[in-house]
């Protein structure tokens, strides 16, 4: 037979030899379509005079916004008014479809943010619990009667977390889960240090000796933690699936009444709306490139994870999106697949291609990484977007990301896409 | 010679189901053909070098699907005889779960970003460590015998899974690798480039090529070790040889396409039902047979649009079920053997 003729040996490195010589030859050779070279984040605006009214308008810093969203009121209120005088200022250059923050709702904010800033605890405690809600409901059903307020709390998920890093001081939560020290960009080392103790089981004996009053739960939380926390003694106040902005809102006003802190839950919900506001506003400012002949832009958003998707309006991501298109006229791809049900649709590459979107926005937690990606993979290449140096990428952990944060999310959006299609970016 | 009179009209059926799935294949998608075909006629009068959706994404994930099948059943088929148990597959050496090992450190370490390569290398370098530390650990100064060589697979299998899910709960934290890695190992054909042909096309010929050598031996070794010897068989040898060509096999599926479960278990079984357990006739309509239903898997996947399920997981299921009935079907012939004997 064939095989005998063969010493063992010889046959073994004949194989691996085969192998790896193709291996060699199909991987060593340069590519016969090698992407061009594409600076992604760097573009080179068309240079036309901007309109007067940009010059007037507040810059919107990314970082003050997120500092303000942390529960620094001071810097809430300013803001607020700065974004209140640009959309007035905006109105009076007669642009069309500005919106700001209610007069009852600005009036509200700046008077709820002057009593947080001038009086001293004790006013502040009675003052609280003049405006707290007698009793609040989880999503459980569960109700909670707020007859004494709580001092110390126990946020069994991110969520909760981030609320609660939002609205109390951080010494009067026992624990956070583990992970959330590691997302420094929103929750620094200075605040995260001063909550000694983590959610795991084996601190459950420090966290009951801690003595928290309230634990915030999620209907995914495990049910024998539940159990303890039950047994233990300590109230579950439940906050199931968080997908909309207004749920986000309520999820926030309820526990800022659940933690005697009705006042700071009631100022950053209206931050959060003014925020938006203003980043339309920005959004409508800054006007949009592409003469009338180049029509509505088509812009795609897609999600990586080993591969990527398309998110659907069932996600926040997609409501943003929706939010978008409405006040502003982009265009934005769906898949004419989605159905209902679908939270994200699957995007090859030949739909990609097909699609060809004018901008491409990817949400990634890697984007340098997943740039050099993207340059080697030569269906991009084909793409409109990369050809104009429109591909563009966000952090995803922000996005879909069911906390106050959600405003950064709609910010890098807004960034991206005024980058993408204004004449006056920056 | 494995055709025969009897096999015909089901290498006539597999064939038919392969032409039919790569015509769908190559003719069907996002792009209308007329604009497909023009695009490769213009890349091959050199006129457009661009991306082609047929040359760059259909014909690449029509070859990896008919790869990844025919490597799965034959891998499945080679396993069930040498180890004379219906029950073996390609998991059942830890082989497949030391590529899925590999492939959740590439994934921790964000390697897959920097180097386009490193999640199929991880692959295939993860199930060819498995089976020799398989090898190494059953091995004895009489040579490795079959009833250590599973033990000792499934032992390592046990501690790769629990290696894997400790990395799981550690990481549970941080949802964005965890969402990455179920994505993978759900096993896809999307997306599938020339640089997944690549890496799995030499693993599947010398892997196929191997079991189609030694299919004759097979069926000496299914005699038992001392039958074989005195037949002239280097046992060890032989079975050495053909473990490396089912780790090159399920080194290459799962470098293609990720983790297909179920399918190097059921597949053989039901060809082995049309050729008997010569091997002769079972290799080659194994390998015809696993191209042509994992290619018809997929194009239902997308006739349908169903996207819940991913070929991993409907392979899985349709496996799973098919098996429940075998094993009833058979369940019921033995009672009814039984039944008649007394």
């Amino acid at each position: 037979m064939v095989h005998r003729t063969f010493s063992p040996f010889l046959l073994y490195i004949a194989t691996a030899m085969v192998i790896s010589g193709w291996w060699y030859v199909a991987f060593a050779q340069p590519m016969t379509n090698p992407a061009p070279p594409t600076p992604f984040t760097t573009r080179t605006p068309l240079h036309l005079p901007s309109p007067q009214y940009l010059s007037y308008l507040s810059p919107m810093a990314r970082s003050d916004i997120q500092k303000a969203l942390a529960g620094d009121v001071a810097l809430m209120t300013k803001l607020m008014t700065e974004w209140d005088v640009d959309a007035r200022i905006l109105e009076n250059y007669d642009l069309i479809g500005v919106r700001r923050l209610s007069r009852q709702g600005f009036i509200k904010a700046q008077m709820i943010g002057r009593q947080l800033e001038r009086n001293i605890e004790e006013e502040l405690v009675a003052l609280r619990r003049k405006f707290c809600e007698e009793e609040v409901c989880d999503d459980e059903g569960e109700r909670f009667v707020l007859d004494a307020p709580l001092r110390r709390y126990l946020p069994q998920t991110y969520i909760s977390a981030s609320f609660l890093l939002a609205l109390t001081e951080p010494e009067n939560i026992v624990a956070i889960p583990s992970g959330l020290r590691d997302q420094t960009e929103l929750y620094p080392p200075s605040l995260t240090n001063r909550i000694p103790l983590d959610i795991d089981r084996y601190n459950a004996e420090s966290i009951f000796q801690s003595k928290p009053e309230v634990a915030f739960v999620a209907h995914y939380s495990l049910p024998s933690t539940l159990q303890v926390l039950r047994s233990q003694g300590i109230p579950l106040f439940t906050l199931k699936s968080i997908n909309t902005l207004p749920e986000i809102h309520s999820a926030i006003t309820r526990v800022g009444h659940v933690i005697d802190r009705p006042l700071e839950a009631e100022l950053l919900t209206l931050f959060m709306e003014s925020a938006m506001l203003a980043i339309d506003n920005h959004v409508l400012a800054m006007g949009r490139t592409l003469s009338e002949e180049h029509g509505t832009p088509k812009v795609m958003f897609l999600n990586y994870h080993a591969q990527f998707s398309l998110p659907t309006p069932r996600t926040l991501t997609g409501q943003l999106l929706d939010r978008m298109t409405a006040h502003h006229q982009f265009a934005f791809v769906y898949s004419d697949q989605a159905s209902s049900d679908d939270w994200t649709i699957p995007m090859e590459q030949e739909k990609l291609v097909r699609h060809d979107p004018d901008c491409l926005v990817i949400a990634s937690s890697n984007s340098k990484a997943l740039q050099a990606q993207i340059r080697a993979t030569p269906s991009f290449s084909e793409l409109s977007a990369n050809k104009e140096e429109k591909i563009y990428f966000v952090d995803g952990n922000v996005f879909d990301s069911p906390t106050q944060y959600i405003v950064l999310a709609y910010y890098d959006l807004a960034k991206v896409l005024v980058d993408a299609t204004s004449p006056y970016a920056r | 010679m494995g055709l025969s009179r009897k096999n015909l009209p089901f290498y006539l059926l597999f064939g038919l189901i392969l032409l039919v799935g790569t015509c769908v294949t190559l003719t069907t998608g996002a792009t209308p053909w007329p604009e497909v075909w023009k695009g490769v006629l213009g890349h091959f009068s050199g006129d457009s070098m661009g991306w082609n959706p047929l040359l760059d994404e259909r014909l690449p994930r029509l070859i990896v699907l008919l790869c990844t099948g025919a490597s799965l059943a034959v891998s499945g088929a080679i396993l069930q005889s040498l180890f004379h148990n219906p029950l073996a597959s390609p998991s059942v050496l830890g082989i497949s779960c030391g590529g899925c090992l590999m492939v959740t450190m590439v994934f921790i370490l964000e390697w897959h970003f920097h180097y386009p390569y490193a999640v199929p290398l991880a692959a295939f370098a993860g199930c060819l460590l498995t089976l020799l530390l398989v090898y190494g650990l059953s091995y004895r100064k009489g040579g490795v015998q079959i009833a250590a060589l599973v033990l000792t697979g499934i032992a390592i299998s046990s501690v790769l899974l629990a290696i894997q899910g400790a990395i799981s709960y550690a990481l549970r934290d941080r949802w964005e690798i965890i969402q990455t890695i179920t994505e993978w190992e759900a096993g896809s054909a999307s997306d599938r480039s020339w640089k997944h042909v690549h890496m799995q096309l030499p693993l599947t010929i010398v892997g196929l090529a191997g079991s189609w050598i030694y299919c004759k031996e097979i069926n000496i070794l299914a005699l038992g070790d001392e039958e074989a010897t005195n037949l002239g068989v280097e046992v060890a040898k032989v079975r050495w040889r053909l473990f490396l060509c089912v780790a090159l096999l399920t080194g290459g599926a799962i470098a293609a396409m990720g983790i297909i479960a179920f399918f190097g278990l059921v597949l053989p079984h039901l060809i082995r039902k049309i050729t008997g357990p010569d091997n002769q006739r079972l290799i080659p309509l194994t390998i015809l047979a696993g191209s042509a239903t994992l290619l018809a898997l997929d194009l239902f996947l997308r006739t349908f649009g169903i996207r819940a399920l991913t070929i991993g997981n409907i392979s899985a299921i349709l496996g799973g079920i098919f098996f429940l009935l075998m094993l009833f079907g058979f369940r019921r012939e033995s009672g009814l053997m039984r039944a008649s004997s007394c």
